[in-house]
């Protein structure tokens, strides 16, 4: 996209037309074009023409995983939706809402009672719009299945199947693949790849789910020894992701496949891209869902006789590195680290173990995987 | 118990879903009947018959009465010919055929289109196999009629419509409509009205008649006065054509029309997919024996084989240029100037002519509009700038320290220069901002900068209040008094910040445990030792003014550079424009 000189309203607004027509919200390159534009807004002091590039920031931010800044620009919505609410668009807020609000707990750094505070302030805004039960149900669902609280989660998902459909925001289409990744976590791999049957058969393709979902097909199917269909899995699911953005669950379940598989040179390729992420901004659920799987890379690639790897980490410094590359040992022991204490900041924040407990588990899980030798 | 039985077709029903969802206008009735027409005689000579192929249109008009007639000298049809293949829908004569790629039409549909504009069709029709001739009548209801003639007539084909009163058909619209259809056909169409021959079609494509022909023919169909064209020629030599370079700067998302032509049969002239997408400089006259149309004819086909021909057709742009270099660089030159933008975006896809164009391609620098080649004589270590708003604020920087910049604000420039920077290794590409520009400039001699550097730190306890750090250079010109620079970042933490202080407990604290905040200083101000009113500041004492002096810097350095100020830099703007003008009074 051309770099508009814009000095008026209207080239500003046509500008914004422009953008919402011809920009694609993965491309790296439109953040700061949109940005641009925010302060144009703000120069211009156009109070809706601001919300509506905010609006699409906060878009942008959500597809690029740049959740930190999601959640830094999202009140100022809000905040102008309660002091106007018939001026700006509201329901659209709140369709945004959603996605704050599934991050929020993905951070320890926000206290259990932010977070419920949060939940609240989030279930009261979308009871007083009408949104209906179901849509608030499955929320809530998320909410305690992330925070550990798994019998109240199994409570919320019979509340939400007796729930009518909600007045707003539900595709009817994709409406339960909201239990894959609880499904996913809980090692409920049969359910899972049923569940999934409808995005694994390519009709449903909406809402990112071909992205989210694949990875966890391919991720059950390793578990469950059905490699075939893991080998197709892997390469599908790789299609709908960007090494450069921090698709962290995701690669996670790639990077073990790597590890299994003995693919260790796409593995360091896949590790060496998303470290930084995980390493600045990420939440920290996906942070260790990713370090959890790169300890059992590691382990398998020094299994393997590997003691070095060259990986291109500049200004990573916690494992030292000499000129064979880093230690493979050393590596696999700072994931081990990483794991173990995002693990304990998660389960102090929720005042549990779930976090621990599970960590374990999937430890030993995937330490006793193996690909059948057979289709090697 | 089963039976056989056969569908029952209702006519009308067929003729309105051809009129409502095939065909684009009832004027394709003609394209059809020509198309017949052309094959017909290409099948009579597959047969090795001696004869003048011939088409002839007679439109005969008395009172409100229109009546066309439509004849060749074809094949024709036997008695058996005219039950498969104009009674019976979807047949057609030459579908089976193994020579089926040297006729046009193949769906057997193309006679249902007469229906459009007549109630009611007469064929009559020699064969040039067998010696009957046959008269056909097909009429609206779905029934026809069939005769054997006794009178001898010629080998051959004749059409009869008479044109509905609901029909707009005159003379010079059909006319027209012959001129579109049938002047490729490689078959003499003579046009009568009333019996009287008004006009014939019968011409060679202009790429194959002269370089005058092909501009004129360009000129004629796009309304664009076309000065230079390029050859087209798919590897296998069944695609021929001409592209027009469009005299005039054009937009990167235009999707340009080319006319279309299959089998010498006009098709459509809002094909854009025959040419590759960045191909948006030229408009092209396609003629093709290897794509096909879809069943409208309206329309080419969209498979490998058109992929491939794109790709080719491509090529030969590409190779044009290339050419041109050498044989006309003025000329690449101009080219360029127009439509730099579309060849910026095709090199980026294309590593072989990026190596090969990049060189040519002109800049805005602070020298002007530069080649890279001219860039590259001056220089070989180009900083170029990807902000537009940057460039501007360092223009009379650069210009007065004798530093050569380019700006790469605009579509495609970043890219290239990273992409050079990448691939030409005999010179440094660096991408720059204000802050970087400024750390070049020239520091102060050290007993300078210890002179003044209690000064300094007075001057920035003024700008802490902003978050602005406070760097003293040398540079020209003198009369500039300093350099503002903020951040993409900077801005970034600026507005999470404001956002944060106008939040509830609740948001602040979200805010607060999953942003983090880097920058320590959000801005920076280079101030320029050689300007007279700074050294004058410098010089003075510690007074009461220097907040309102530093104050007033830094806003008014905001509001050039466009940023946006928050609320408590608006107070203290508005609130020392009071203090300035009551110290004017």
């Amino acid at each position: 996209m051309k770099q508009l000189p814009i000095t008026t309203e209207e080239e500003l607004e046509r500008a914004i037309i422009h953008f919402k027509e011809h920009a694609d919200y993965i491309s790296g390159y439109q953040e700061k074009i949109l940005e641009k534009y925010l302060w144009k807004a703000q120069e211009l002091k156009n109070i809706d023409l601001e919300f509506k590039i905010r609006t699409f920031l906060i878009s942008y931010y959500n597809n690029r995983h740049k959740f930190d800044k999601m959640f830094a620009a999202f009140p100022w919505l809000l905040q102008r939706c309660d002091e106007n609410l018939e001026r700006f668009d509201y329901k659209h807020v709140l369709w945004l809402y959603r996605l704050v609000v599934l991050m929020s707990k993905q951070y320890s750094a926000v206290p259990k009672a932010k977070v419920i505070e949060l939940f609240d302030d989030f279930e009261r805004r979308y009871r007083e719009m009408g949104i209906g039960e179901k849509m608030i149900s499955s929320y809530k669902f998320y909410f305690y299945a992330e925070m550990g609280e798994i019998e109240q989660a199994e409570k919320e998902y019979t509340v939400w199947q007796e729930a009518p459909y909600a007045v707003f925001f539900q595709c009817k289409k994709c409406d339960e693949l909201f239990l894959d990744s609880y499904f996913a976590a809980s090692g409920r791999y049969e359910e899972l790849l049923e569940l999934l049957q409808p995005v694994l058969d390519g009709s449903i393709t909406c809402h990112g789910n071909e992205r989210y979902g694949l990875h966890r097909a391919m991720l059950s199917c390793m578990m469950l020894g059905r490699w075939e269909e893991a080998n197709v899995y892997e390469v599908r699911s790789r299609q709908h992701l960007d090494q450069d953005v921090a698709y962290l669950y995701p690669f996670s379940s790639h990077l073990l496949y790597y590890g299994i598989t003995g693919a260790f040179e796409k593995g360091r390729i896949l590790f060496e891209k998303q470290l930084p992420h995980a390493r600045e901004t990420a939440p920290d659920m996906p942070r260790l869902k990713f370090f959890t799987a790169s300890q059992e890379f590691f382990r398998r690639l020094h299994q393997s006789g590997r003691t070095f790897v060259q990986l291109n980490l500049p200004g990573f410094t916690a494992v030292p590195a000499g000129a064979d590359g880093y230690e493979v040992a050393g590596l696999m022991k700072y994931c081990q680290n990483e794991m173990n204490r995002l693990a304990e900041a998660l389960d102090r924040r929720n005042e549990n173990d779930y976090f621990k407990n599970q960590t374990m588990l999937l430890v030993k899980r995937y330490a006793t995987t193996e690909r059948e030798p057979s289709k090697r | 118990m089963s039976s056989n039985s056969l569908f029952q077709v209702d006519l009308n029903g067929i003729l309105k879903v051809l009129s409502d969802s095939l065909y684009s206008s009832y004027q394709v009735f003609i394209r059809e009947l020509l198309q017949n027409s052309v094959d017909a005689i290409n099948a009579r000579k597959h047969l090795g018959d001696a004869f003048t192929p011939a088409v002839t249109v007679n439109f005969m008009q008395s009172g409100d009465v229109r009546t066309i007639f439509v004849e060749d000298n074809g094949v024709g049809l036997t008695w058996t010919e005219v039950d498969e293949f104009l009674s019976r829908i979807g047949s057609s004569s030459k579908s089976g055929r193994q020579d089926r790629e040297s006729f046009i039409g193949q769906f057997g549909i193309g006679l249902l289109s007469c229906f459009m504009i007549s109630d009611e069709v007469i064929v009559i029709s020699k064969s040039a196999k067998k010696q009957e001739a046959v008269k056909w009548i097909g009429n609206i209801d779905g029934t026809y009629q069939k005769m054997q003639l006794e009178e001898e007539i010629p080998v051959g084909t004749s059409v009869y419509l008479r044109v509905k009163d609901s029909i707009k058909l005159d003379e010079n619209l059909l006319e027209s409509l012959l001129g579109r259809y049938g002047t490729y056909l490689n078959v003499p169409i003579r046009f009568f009205v009333n019996d009287q021959e008004k006009n014939n079609f019968q011409r060679d494509f202009p790429w194959r008649v002269s370089a005058d022909e092909v501009i004129s023919a360009g000129r004629s169909a796009f309304k664009e006065e076309f000065h230079q064209y390029i050859p087209l020629k798919d590897r296998s030599g069944k695609t021929t054509g001409v592209a027009y370079i469009i005299p005039r700067p054009t937009h990167t998302v235009a999707n340009n029309s080319h006319a279309i032509y299959i089998k010498n049969m006009f098709i459509t002239d809002h094909c854009t997919t025959i040419l590759p997408e960045w191909a948006f400089f030229v408009k092209a006259i396609i003629n093709s024996e290897n794509i096909s149309p879809t069943a409208s004819r309206e329309e080419i086909y969209k498979n490998q084989v058109l992929e491939d021909v794109r790709e080719e057709l491509g090529d030969c742009i590409k190779q044009f240029l290339i050419q041109l270099s050498e044989t006309d660089p003025t000329f690449l030159h101009h080219i360029i100037g127009i439509h730099g933008t579309a060849l910026k975006s095709l090199a980026l896809n294309d590593a072989v002519f990026f190596r090969f164009i990049s060189k040519w391609f002109s800049f805005p620098t602070s020298e002007g509009i530069l080649t890279l080649e001219e860039i590259k004589q001056q220089t070989k270590t180009i900083l170029y700038v990807p902000d537009l708003d940057e460039f501007k604020q360092l223009l009379p920087v650069a210009r007065g320290n004798g530093q050569l910049i380019v700006n790469t604000g605009y579509i495609y420039d970043t890219e290239i220069f990273n992409r050079l920077n990448e691939l030409d290794k005999t010179a440094i590409y660096q991408a720059i901002d204000v802050e970087f520009f400024g750390n070049i400039l020239k520091d102060l001699p050290l007993e300078e900068v210890d002179r003044y550097r209690e000064r300094l730190k007075q001057l920035q306890y003024h700008l802490d209040y902003f978050n602005c750090e406070l760097e003293m250079k040398e540079f020209s010109p003198d009369s500039l008094p300093m350099i503002f620079y903020m951040s993409q970042k900077s801005l970034i933490e600026r507005d999470v910040k404001t956002i944060q202080q106008e939040s509830d407990d609740l948001w602040s604290g979200i805010t607060d445990a999953v942003f983090s905040f880097e920058q320590a200083y959000h801005s920076k101000l280079f101030l320029n030792r050689n300007n007279p009113t700074i050294q004058k500041l410098l010089n003075q004492p510690t007074s009461s003014s220097d907040e309102l002096f530093m104050e007033t810097m830094y806003i008014n350095s905001m509001l050039l550079g466009h940023y946006p100020l928050n609320k408590k830099e608006m107070d203290i703007m508005n609130n020392n424009m009071e203090q300035l003008l009551n110290k004017i009074l």
